[in-house]
């Protein structure tokens, strides 16, 4: 088939990919990596597991790309992986998490039991120790239930309007609002008790 | 009175994230306002909030990696590979366990075999041995009885 350097729209893009050009594959990677890669970023605050992140969500739509139906914008396809990939990702770290914490209470290890329960943790990627006010942002953020989280993070990091975060989520726009709300009430919450415990 | 300025506080806090983000207009952003002027603590934890908010505009400066692409198809050849030597790994261990089946039901048909052997020369032998021991098939009693009977006779 015919190589072509250059896709005017989403749909050639697809069309481009189902034909197996590779190309078009790489357009699609350069065009959404940053909307991924803000969303996974949302979800883990880590640069390095955003960008595993990204690796998977891209490797899930070359491998989807036949089920792409059209029936929503290419973006918000993308978006709803994006959204799950990065949900299954938290859930196996935790998961990691909790056998290594029971590994390590048998084991009677008990400086890194109480450092992991404390919460104190050095950030991945550059090893330098992140501000009290991101981590308590990050702890907050992760008290919140999945779908709240998924709304605060697509309006905050992705600055996507109601409307299109309603077609992501396959809900309505006042359900939305709602979510939003709720995540926000929930985070000064949180914020508020993580600053009297340890500011006050 | 400073169970009425706690109170205050705690509905000034509920709209402190709205403030924070800007979202907050007419007489309500005047309320919080008046009210972070003149409380300091709510001032100090109003500090707290931006800066923490203000952790999500770094998040959102992180640039991609430029290789994302590269790094993508390398992923994809690794995973196929992968997913190749596991099909293989899969096929190996099947074929061993395919092996160990046969060989006991090889081993199952043969003792069945020959415990048939043995059982038929055990019949054989019982047979034998009834003619032998003959108390088995008659009592001395009945012998003698039999005896008595041919010398009436």
């Amino acid at each position: 088939m015919a190589v072509r350097d250059n896709y005017s729209n989403d749909n050639e893009i697809v069309a481009g990919m189902i034909a197996g050009d590779e190309t078009a594959f790489r357009i699609l990677v350069e065009k959404f990596r940053e909307k991924v890669i803000a969303t996974s970023m949302g979800f883990v605050h880590s640069e390095t597991d955003s960008d595993d992140i990204a690796q998977e969500v891209f490797i899930e739509v070359f491998r989807s790309i036949n089920k792409f139906r059209g029936d929503s914008s290419l973006s918000t396809w993308i978006y709803r992986i994006t959204v799950n990939k990065a949900l299954n990702y938290i859930r196996k770290a935790n998961r990691r998490k909790l056998l290594s914490w029971l590994e390590d209470e048998k084991t009677g290890d008990k400086n890194i039991i109480e450092e992991q329960v404390s919460g104190k943790e050095s950030c991945p990627d550059s090893e330098i120790t992140k501000s009290e006010q991101a981590v308590a942002l990050e702890k907050a953020m992760n008290k919140l239930v999945p779908q709240q989280r998924t709304a605060f993070i697509l309006s905050k990091y992705d600055n996507l309007s109601y409307e299109e975060i309603a077609e992501v989520l396959n809900t309505t726009v006042p359900a939305v609002e709602s979510l939003i709300f709720r995540a926000k009430r929930n985070l000064q919450k949180s914020l508020y008790n993580f600053y009297k415990n340890n500011f006050e | 009175m400073k169970k009425h300025k706690e109170m205050n506080c705690m509905e000034i806090h509920t709209d402190l994230l709205h403030y924070a983000e800007g979202s907050l207009s007419g007489n309500r952003k005047r309320i919080v306002e008046e009210h972070l002027a003149a409380c300091s603590s709510c001032n100090k934890y109003f500090a707290f909030l931006r800066d923490s908010l203000n952790h999500i505009e770094t998040e959102k400066q992180y640039t991609p990696d430029p290789f994302l692409y590269t790094r993508v198809k390398a992923r994809m050849e690794r995973e196929k590979k992968e997913s190749g030597s596991a099909v293989i790994q899969m096929v190996t261990r099947l074929s061993a366990a395919a092996v160990i089946l046969l060989a006991i039901a090889g081993g199952i048909t043969l003792g069945r075999l020959y415990s048939g052997y043995i059982r038929d020369n055990n019949q054989l032998m019982s047979k034998e041995v009834m003619y032998i021991d003959e108390l088995k098939q008659e009592t001395v009693e009945s012998f003698l009885l039999t005896i008595n009977e041919k010398e009436d006779e």
